[in-house]
């Protein structure tokens, strides 16, 4: 993103110097900026060689491979409406019937998105732990320890726990995917004020300010980049336990979906899911990369890469 | 005549007087031109003439009010001090902005017509012991922050291995002052400054700023904004604009509500060529600016005393003179006191009234080499021969203790 920005400012600058351009002017002279770009097209160009190999793969029934559905059939069956929905012609049809025709499909992905941004919330209650172990040696020391133990548990162990101590179906779901990122938005907040030069607090002291005018306006704005790093992790290992949890106590969800496929041998739909799950992360993590952008605009102005 | 006489009567002072008593000031008035640079009067010196501002700029509080360090309004007085009864001395030293024309008064002259003049005579005269009363208080206000060291010392001590930073360490730096610390690296001048600025302790030793102990074993540590470090590398918050940064302080402290503050970051800003970048961040501008942004940061909060530690390192030689001249001008007008720390032996000397030599580890007072060349300074002087002359003498002390610490280094590594 950072590059397209100033691969732009020429652009604007043949112009006039002083030109200034609407927004959606910038916008379309970032896209075709975009466009024009060689990593652009190299990307592309990967995704396109990525699904050819697994097509070929699949084609020369290379061991393992063989397993799998082809990538066609699967985005037809991903595609195409279910029997008797509009034909009954069975080149047109899907064989499972879980795709964009399917409700199913928009079900599990609204529960799983549901679940995640319940957890992304409670998760951010990590920020302010962060926070105050940053800027309080003594709560760090009080916290650290118990906080240091916890941490390498692998939320899948939690699994059980979680269903005992919450007898509801969404609760230990929730609980599991907060687990997870709890800890990396904590760690990386702390990592966060950490990470602040010193000078910045010698010189907010310099000019008169509180403990609290410290962290207001040191601590919180310098740990801001991290704590962004520490969301995107979060956000990442939290899907990580949303599946192994819906794998486990779920009816819905796109993790109980890949289990549900994998039991009736249904190999397109285990792919379906599969795939739905890296597309939807990928858009959340677009989603807080654009946040991200206009909080961390100090950075992002100062041409920084963030 | 008749020009002076329109300049009289554009001057505040003079309000309310009769065109015929005017008349017999303006007779008395001369006009005097002076180039940029040129000294109008010295503080201390005996009034004789006040003056009316033609055209130009002169460093002189204003009288039409605010916290105006600079009269560059046509019409506006100085030097009332000549006009005032029983005031034996100018309160300021006035020096010349830019070039400048000014009208010329004899102060006698002044009070023998308003003497015999009945129908206003008395009220103006009333007011000019008023405005010279005031300039005096503001005289004495600016002589605040002085600086005394006092025998200070100051040993770490993490595990027993005694390392002397610091010994014995005394001088004055009068209030006003420019002094600058030179000496080679590792030679305490940080652990003095850090001690001052309350960053640090003392072990032995005080630190006075006025009447005032800011340092001294045991005491507590308490950095506060009558003494403004500007830092080696800069510390502007990377995260405020540059008008937040430079509000920072006044706002933190409750001194002003953000408007007054932004306003008052605002002419700052423009008296010292920094309009226009208010809204960008400190990544945004060059490192020259950062730097003359971080002063106005200072500065905003009325200071006693600024500190600077190596301010001007990282800067390219080009920015670098072009910063020195900045600073002496800033110096110039707002009397601040200056503790500068540096290792580069031109820029000392060229800024400062005293120039302190530090000895290698333990850091001791060398020599104190007072800089007797005259003021506002600029880079010609930098070949006089009394420029060179203090430049021998620094180097001669200098050259000892770095050689010393340079075979100290040597041991070390060996």
């Amino acid at each position: 993103m950072a590059k397209i920005l100033t691969e732009a400012a020429p652009i604007a600058g043949r112009a006039s110097a002083a030109t200034v351009y609407s927004r959606r002017r910038i916008l379309w002279l970032r896209t075709r900026t975009a466009l024009t770009e060689r990593y652009f097209w190299l990307g592309v160009l990967g995704l396109a060689a990525f699904f050819a190999g697994w097509d070929l793969a699949y084609r020369l029934g290379l061991p393992r491979m063989e397993k799998l559905e082809s990538p066609l059939s699967t985005f037809r069956e991903f595609t195409l409406p279910p029997r008797g929905a509009l034909t009954y012609d069975p080149a047109f049809e899907s064989k499972w019937g879980y795709g964009i025709w399917s409700k199913a499909w928009y079900t599990d992905i609204g529960m799983s998105v549901w679940r995640i941004s319940q957890a992304f919330v409670w998760s951010l209650l990590g920020i302010p732990l962060g926070l105050l172990m940053g800027w309080k040696r003594a709560i760090r020391d009080f916290v650290f320890a118990p906080f240091e133990l916890m941490r390498p548990i692998p939320p899948i162990s939690w699994v059980p726990l979680a269903i005992v101590m919450f007898p509801s179906q969404e609760a230990p779901i929730i609980f599991l995917c907060t687990i997870a990122s709890f800890f990396a938005v904590t760690l990386n907040t702390l990592l966060g004020v950490d990470s602040i030069d010193p000078v910045y607090f010698r010189a907010a002291r310099c000019l008169g300010s509180s403990e609290w005018q410290i962290f207001r306006h040191v601590i919180i704005p310098g740990a801001m980049p991290f704590i962004f790093t520490g969301l995107l992790i979060g956000l990442g290992v939290a899907w990580f336990s949303l599946v192994g949890g819906e794998i486990i106590a779920g009816t819905w969800g796109l993790g109980y979906r890949t289990m549900d496929a994998y039991m009736n041998v249904a190999t397109a739909q285990l792919l379906i899911a599969m795939f739905t799950i890296g597309f939807i992360g990928m858009l959340m993590g677009v989603g807080l990369r654009v946040v991200q952008r206009r909080v961390l605009a100090w950075k992002a102005k100062a041409g920084e890469t963030i | 005549m008749s020009d002076f006489l329109g300049l009289l009567a554009t001057a505040d002072i003079f309000h309310g007087l009769e065109a015929g008593t005017l008349e017999r000031i303006a007779g008395a008035c001369e006009e005097r031109r002076f180039p940029r640079g040129a000294v109008v009067y010295r503080a201390g010196e005996a009034p004789d003439y006040l003056f009316i501002l033609r055209k130009g700029a002169v460093s002189h509080p204003s009288l039409s009010g605010g916290s105006e360090r600079t009269v560059r309004t046509p019409g506006e007085v100085f030097g009332i001090a000549a006009a005032a009864e029983r005031m034996t001395r100018h309160a300021f030293t006035v020096t010349c902005l830019e070039e400048t024309v000014v009208c010329a008064i004899p102060g006698a002259r002044v009070r023998e017509v308003l003497k015999g003049d009945p129908s206003g005579g008395d009220v103006v005269m009333r007011r000019v012991s008023t405005l010279a009363a005031e300039i005096e208080t503001l005289a004495s206000e600016r002589g605040r922050g002085r600086l005394s060291i006092r025998a200070a010392g100051k040993v770490y001590d993490p595990e027993g291995a005694r390392v002397v930073a610091l010994e014995d360490c005394s001088f004055d730096v009068p209030a006003g002052g420019l002094c600058v610390v030179v000496g080679p690296s590792g030679c305490g001048k940080t652990t003095l400054l850090n001690a001052v600025a309350g960053f640090d302790h003392l072990t032995s030793g005080a630190i006075c700023l006025d009447e005032q102990v800011i340092a001294a074993p045991g005491r507590e540590l308490k950095p506060g904004p009558d003494r403004i470090v500007v830092f080696q590398h800069g510390a502007l918050f990377p995260w405020k604009t540059v008008l937040d940064n430079i509000t920072y302080g006044p706002l933190v402290q409750r001194k002003m509500k953000r408007k007054e503050a932004e306003e008052r970051a605002k002419s700052l800003m423009e008296k010292v060529g920094l309009a226009g970048i208010e809204s960008q961040y400190p990544g945004e501008i060059s490192s020259g600016m950062r730097r003359r942004v971080e002063i106005v940061r200072a500065l905003i909060n009325d200071p006693k005393i600024l500190l600077l530690d190596e301010p001007f390192r990282a800067l390219d030689a080009l920015t670098k003179s072009v910063m020195h001249e900045y600073l002496l001008e800033l110096y110039d007008l707002s009397g601040k006191t200056i503790f500068f720390i540096t290792h580069d032996l031109e820029e000392a000397i060229f800024l400062a009234d005293l120039v302190v030599i530090m000895t290698t580890r333990p850091g001791r007072v060398k020599k104190l080499i007072p800089v007797d060349l005259p003021r506002p300074r600029n880079y010609r002087q930098l070949s006089s021969p009394r420029f060179l002359e203090l430049k021998q003498q620094t180097i001669e002390g200098v050259h000892e203790e770095a050689l010393k610490a340079f075979e100290a280094g040597e041991r070390e590594l060996a």
